[in-house]
This record gives structure tokens, sequence and C-alpha cells, in this order.
């Protein structure tokens, strides 16, 4: 890591806790992503708690490091958040049509179906049906559209014009 | 059958399962990207035609989401689940919405082919949101669906506005979204207090238990919310965004807005006629009837001195959405007993919003048209172009005379209603709309003449492509249609329309 | 007297509106509309709560007198359309200061 500290960014101990800090916040936005259905949160929270990791890194290495990338990594990434949300819309369909897929969800034994017992207890994660696998949906489609949003904002200004080039067609004679 | 069954969340699942899948499927080629979007709202068309079917045979048609029996709504009289509900005005306005989508998919295929480096999955994804939202729009059973559809429709168009990024188009764009958004959140607090009274967010429950206690917080609630769709609707006081934004969007996205337009109208109809039936005051109805009359003489006043075409028809639209308030107001000043007159104004309101879209639509494809082939905006810089294109000026024409209210267009019948019913309410007002018609033939008159008659345009004309023709000439035939044969339409969609709106009972007790 | 939270709620949803239409700023009108959104979030959520009530969640909860959830859920719908509202407004105020070199809102050359 040390190869990589250039002139621009904060100090080196800022990029090193920041390297650090980065699983523990990502282990929390999983937890609070998958546990959606116990405790308050739930996919987009726990998507926006990881994209903070995109923004500290933006922060702590500076504009360059995301400069140096190729435009062919955003439409990667715009992938990864376009199968994240398409997974989320097949589970619309699954849930919705529920009334003919239904014989083959409700065994339970299948995943995330167990019931839930009433009253005050310690959260038992098999409970959620098809609501824990929405929020993992969600939360990878939030993930890559904030951090990108984030990116797209910061780098594209108006110095910085080399990603996200948009032409202007010319088509107004003004 | 199943299709018929889940028939209204399919019409709102199809086109978002498609958007969400868009940019998976543009990876594949454009052709087959053209051939998802088209298709996915051809099969949506395809059920909502066949959900009206059924509906418009006279039974309410209510759909709880996610339930193991659909139309389970209550277990006890309380509803609880997310409910869908589907009568006469609902499916006529969902038809109407989803035509206009499938034909302005069919328009965008060589329109936006020229701006490919702008990104066209992304124009596409953003259409097919907007498509979904309109549907969730027309179809929602309950106060807070409204909100959620309201903001992705918001978002949606916001976003396709400025999808030409010059810095008008971003100038326009941001006002649309300051608009949009303060509206949706004065309609968000007036959602709050009706939770905060009854404790349910559901319309047909809470129009049950309007009617048995009611205070100044629902007229409070009612108020803001009207008031917030009025500035999503763009009529007198809070018209400032139409123009900006009728300018700078693709002509296909502009014909979107405008059956947005026409939905915002539709709901705050059902929020008045259904929900709050019984204890509407009488100033509700005086205010719609007074902010219509000043729509049609702004409108139309601020539409003469324009030199952009796709502004002007913007003013225009204002004034037509003068006419449809016009005609719903009176009918609304009667409730809850309309007949007569009344209901003939009612009558006519639903069958000029249904025209409106018609033709409003024809002409801005027009609009679009004759951008795309000149690649002008100004109406004094082209001239001649019947010479080069004689169908357009037909097709150009046709809307022309719809708009203004000429036999044998179906703005006619629907316009004639209109004036007969406000005449007997209040003749002044009949007055203003008749002479804003007149108004509005001369403008578009002088605009014909200057774009399609004179002397020819020096510069390059391509030729029209196929598909946008085929979409102008869909819209023609059915304006052709509703004039020729008026009391078909009547008979068939718009008497059943009416008489859903102004009895709430039936839309109660199908729910509850 | 009106209890503390609709006051504070009164109060933000005046002083946004009344920024949207008085200030010239782009950024500040966009402040402006997310300070009253999170005047309206305030009034959903303050609508369910109960005298003496805790959190309405099952897990290892303390007694069983909770808030109401509904209210919660609208809040949280609004708060993540209010975030793309804002990022969208945001986004379209940074291109016009790109195309126009002011953020001004009288310092257009598009009102006819």
């Amino acid at each position: 890591m040390k190869r990589k500290i250039h002139d621009t960014g904060l100090s080196p101990i800022v990029k090193m806790a920041v390297c650090i800090l980065a699983v523990p916040v990502a282990t929390f936005g999983f937890y609070v992503a998958l546990h959606g259905h116990l405790t308050p949160g739930g996919g987009f929270a726990g998507g926006a708690v990881i994209a903070t990791i995109t923004a500290m890194f933006l922060v702590a290495f500076g504009r360059d490091v995301i400069k140096s990338q190729h435009s062919k990594s955003f439409s990667s990434l715009r992938t990864i958040k376009s199968i994240g949300i398409t997974t989320f819309g097949i589970l619309i369909f699954i849930s919705l049509s529920a009334t003919f897929l239904h014989q083959y969800l409700t065994s339970s034994g299948w995943f995330f179906r167990v019931t839930v017992p009433f009253g005050p207890n310690p959260g038992y994660l098999g409970t959620g049906g098809i609501i824990p696998l929405m929020n993992l949906a969600v939360g990878l489609e939030v993930v890559v559209g904030l951090s990108l949003a984030v990116i797209l904002l910061l780098v594209s200004s108006k110095e910085g014009h080399t990603e996200a080039p948009v032409e202007k067609m010319g088509r107004r004679e003004e | 059958m199943i299709l018929l069954e889940h028939a209204p969340a399919l019409a709102i699942a199809v086109p978002l399962l498609a958007a969400l899948a868009t940019p998976l499927v543009s990876k594949a080629g454009k052709r087959i990207r053209n051939l998802w979007v088209i298709l996915s709202l051809a099969f949506a068309e395809f059920v909502v035609i066949m959900l009206g079917r059924d509906v418009l045979a006279g039974n309410v048609h209510v759909y709880s989401v996610g339930a193991s029996v659909p139309s389970l709504t209550s277990t006890g009289g309380f509803p609880i689940r997310i409910i869908l509900v589907a009568d006469a005005m609902s499916a006529l306005v969902s038809l109407a919405a989803m035509s206009i989508a499938l034909l302005a998919a069919i328009y965008s295929w060589r329109f936006m082919e020229e701006h490919h480096s702008l990104g066209l999955d992304k124009f596409y994804t953003l259409l097919l949101l907007l498509a979904a939202g309109m549907m969730g729009l027309s179809l929602t059973g309950d106060f807070f669906t409204l909100f959620v559809f309201i903001e992705v429709v918001s978002i949606s168009s916001a976003g396709l506005i400025a999808f030409f990024s010059s810095g008008e188009s971003f100038e326009a764009a941001f006002k649309y979204m300051v608009i949009s958004a303060t509206g949706s959140l004065l309609l968000l607090f007036g959602i709050g207090l009706l939770y905060g009274k009854y404790g349910m967010l559901n319309m047909a429950a809470i129009a049950n238990e309007v009617s048995m206690q009611h205070s100044f917080l629902d007229i409070a609630a009612l108020s803001l919310m009207v008031s917030a769709l009025l500035l999503k609707s763009g009529s007198v006081p809070v018209h400032m965004w139409k123009p900006d934004a009728y300018q700078e969007a693709p002509a296909q996205v502009v014909i979107m807005m405008l059956t947005i337009t026409l939905l915002s109208l539709y709901v705050m109809f059902r929020i008045c006629f259904s929900v709050f039936s019984l204890v509407l005051p009488v100033t509700m109805g005086w205010l719609i009837v007074i902010l219509g009359a000043m729509s049609v003489f702004v409108g139309v006043t601020m539409a003469m001195p324009q030199r952009n075409l796709k502004r002007l028809i913007g003013y225009a639209a204002v004034a037509e959405i003068g006419y449809v308030m016009l005609g719903a107001g009176t009918g609304l000043i009667a409730m809850p007993n309309v007949s007569g007159f009344a209901m003939q104004a009612l009558s006519g309101g639903i069958f000029h919003m249904i025209n409106d879209v018609l033709d409003l639509s024809l002409m801005l494809l027009a609009a679009g048209t004759v951008f795309y082939i000149t690649r002008q905006q100004d109406i004094n810089e082209v001239g001649g172009l019947a010479h080069k294109s004689g169908y357009l000026a037909v097709l150009f024409m046709i809307s022309m005379l719809a708009i203004a209210g000429m036999p044998p267009m179906g703005g006619f019948a629907s316009k004639l209603m209109i004036y007969e019913s406000v005449y007997y309410f209040n003749p002044l007002l009949s007055i203003i709309g008749i002479l804003g018609s007149i108004m509005l033939l001369a403008i578009f008159v002088k605009i014909f003449a200057s774009v399609f008659l004179g002397v020819p345009y020096k510069g390059s004309v391509r030729q029209v492509p196929k598909s946008m023709m085929f979409a102008m000439c869909v819209l023609a035939f059915f304006i052709l249609f509703f004039g020729i044969f008026p009391n078909l339409a009547l008979d068939l969609l718009i008497t059943p329309a009416a008489e859903a709106l102004i009895n709430p009972q039936a839309y109660i007790g199908g729910v509850v | 007297m009106i209890s503390t939270p609709f006051m504070a709620v009164v109060v933000l949803v005046l002083f946004g509106l009344s920024a949207m239409v008085f200030k010239r700023n782009l950024i500040k009108i966009v402040m402006a509309v997310h300070v009253m959104g999170s005047g309206v979030n305030l009034f959903l959520i303050s609508l369910g709560y109960r005298a003496g009530s805790t959190a309405p969640i099952f897990t290892n909860a303390p007694k069983l007198e909770m808030a109401l959830p509904v209210p919660q859920a609208l809040t949280l719908t609004s708060i993540v359309i209010n975030i793309a509202v804002v990022a969208l407004m945001l986004t379209f105020a940074a291109l016009i200061y790109e195309h126009y070199g002011t953020l001004d809102a009288r310092k257009r050359r598009l009102l006819e």
C-alpha cells in the first residue's frame, strides 16, 4: 500500500485508517441489510452504509485515484447495479404471482421459511420469507447506485470532464 | 383466467420489470432493446384492454397485492393490504395512458436514433419507468401508493426532460423538479393529516368514515391534496413549469407528460368525487371552475406571441386543461345529486380529457416530426413543408382542427357538451370558453400557414420515417373515429366512467 | 398548547416554503426543499407516538406497548424518495452551473 501514496489526498495515517475501517463498516452494513425483517433498516439503509465506504475512499485518497480509471469500469459497475435491480424485479414477480408458484415455495425447509412465534423473542434469522432476498437485492443495487452517483458527481466536475463525456448535439441555433 | 385475475398488478409490474431489466437487455444490441421495450408495452396494453373489457361490463375490480386470494381485501372490515382498484373511470384512464405510452415507444424507434451517444438505454429505462408509474397512478386505491407513484412519475419525467443535455433543458428540468417536489410534499402532508385522524390509508375505507364524522381537519387535508394535484397538472396559478418543460423534452416524452397532467386531474376527481363526496364544500367546485376559466384565458393569451412550436403547444395545453376543469367543476358544484346538465358537463369534461390527450399528442408528434426532418425549432425559419411531405400537413391540420373544436373531429363533440352545460350554469364562463377556442384556431392557422405553406425551406429536409407516420396515423384515426361516432364513445366509455365517478357507494361497496 | 413535535413541524415547513420562494441561489432552493421534506417526515413519525411506548420491534422487546409502526414505514419511504429528488436537483444545479457559469436564479436565458 505504500507505493500508492501520492501527494494528493490526506495524510498516510488517514489512508491506513480508512483501509482498516472499511471492513467493520462493510460488515455492519451487511448486517443491517440482512436483518431487515427483525430490526430497523433493511435494504436501502444497509446499502447506504456500505456506500459510505466509497465516499471515505474518495475523501482520503483524493480525486486522482478515480480519474485514472477507464470509463469501461463505469459500464461494468452499471451492469452490476442492473443485475441487482433486475433480481429485485424478478422477486417482485415471484411474490406477486405467488398463487401459481405457491406450492413450490411454501414447503418449509426452503430457504427463509420458518414460522415466527408471537411476542418478544431474540430475533430468528430464518423467518422472513422472501423479504431478506429482496433486501439483499436492493442492498446490492443501492451500494452500486450511490457509489456511482458520488463518483460521477465528484469526478465529472468542471475541470475533470474526461470520464463521462456528454456530447451536445448542437440542435439549437441559439 | 390468471391474466384477468391478476390484471391490475400485471399492468403495473410488467413495465416495471421491463424498465429494471432494460440496461441488461440493451447489452445484446440495439434492435433487441427496441423490440423488448415495444413488446413489454404491448403486453401491458393487452392486459389493460382485457381489464377494461371486464370492468366496463359493470363490476368494480379489486385486487389486493400479494394476497393468496387476490380479491380478499379485509378480514373483519379493516383493510390492511395495498389495494388496487379498477372501476370504469380508472379503466378508461389507464387505457388512454397505456396507449399513449405504446405510441411514444413506437415513435421513438427512429426519432431517438441519432442521439445514441447520449445513452439510449437510459432513455428507454426512464420511459418504461414513466409508463409503470402512470399505470400505478391510475389504478391505485390507496393514498400512500398514490404518493409513491406520483414521485416515481415526477423523478422519471424530470430525468427525461433533461435528456437533450443543453443548458436550457437542465433549467427546465430543475424548475419542474422543484415544483413537483413541493407539490408531493404538500400531498404527503395532507395524507398524514388524514392518517392521523382515521388511522387508515385506504381510499374507500376513508370515504366510509368521512361521511360519518367530518370536521375541519378533513377540509384542511382536502385542500392540501387538491392544491398539490393542481400543482402537478399545471393549471393557472402554478402553470409556469409547463411551457419550459414542453419546449425542452423530446416530443414523445411531452405526450407522456400530457398524460400525466390528465392523470393528476383524474386523481383529483377521484379524491373529490369518491372520497369526499358528501362533505365537499361548494367552494371547491367554484374554485375549480374559476381556475379553469382563467387557465383558458391565460393559456390562449400567452400562446399568441410564441415562436417556438413546442412552447406554444405547452400554452395551448394549459388552455385545454382549463376546459376539462370547467366541465368537471360544474359537475362538482352539483355534488351529491348530479343530474341533467351537471351530468352532461361532467361527461363532457371526461370526454374532453380523452380528446385532449389525442389531439395534443398528435400535434406534438407532428411538431417533433417537423423538428426531425428540418432540425429547426423556430417557426419563422421553416416554411413550405407541405411540398415535401403532404401527409404530415394533413395530419397537422387534423390535430389543429380537433384542438380548436371543429367538426368532424372528436374535440367538437366534447367541447359542445361543455359549452351547452356550462352555459346553463353561468353564461360568462361559456363565452370565455368559446372565445378561447376561436383564438386557438387563429393561432394554429397562423402556425400552419407559416410552417407548411409559403416559401419553401432552403435547408435539407429528410424523409418522414414509417414508424413515426404509423404512430401519428393511429392517433388521427381515433380522433376521426371519436368525431364521427361520438355516441359510440359516449355510451361505451364515457358514460360508465361518469356514472362511476358520481356514485361513490359503488366504489366503496366494491372494496369494503 | 400544541405539543412540541408539531410546533417544530410547522416551523420547518414554513421555513422551507419561504426560503424556496425568496432565495435566489439554486443550492439554497434545493436546501429549502430538503428542509421542508424533513418537516413532513417529522410530522409523519410523530403521528404514531403513543405515550409511554417503546419501539415496535419484537426482538427482545421490554414491554408489549409499542408505537405505531405504519407511519415509520411511510417515513422511510419518504426519506428514500427525498434523497433521490435532492440528488437529482443537485445534479441539475451542478450542470446549470457548468452551462451558465452562475447559480443565480434570476439570470436565465430561457424565459420569455
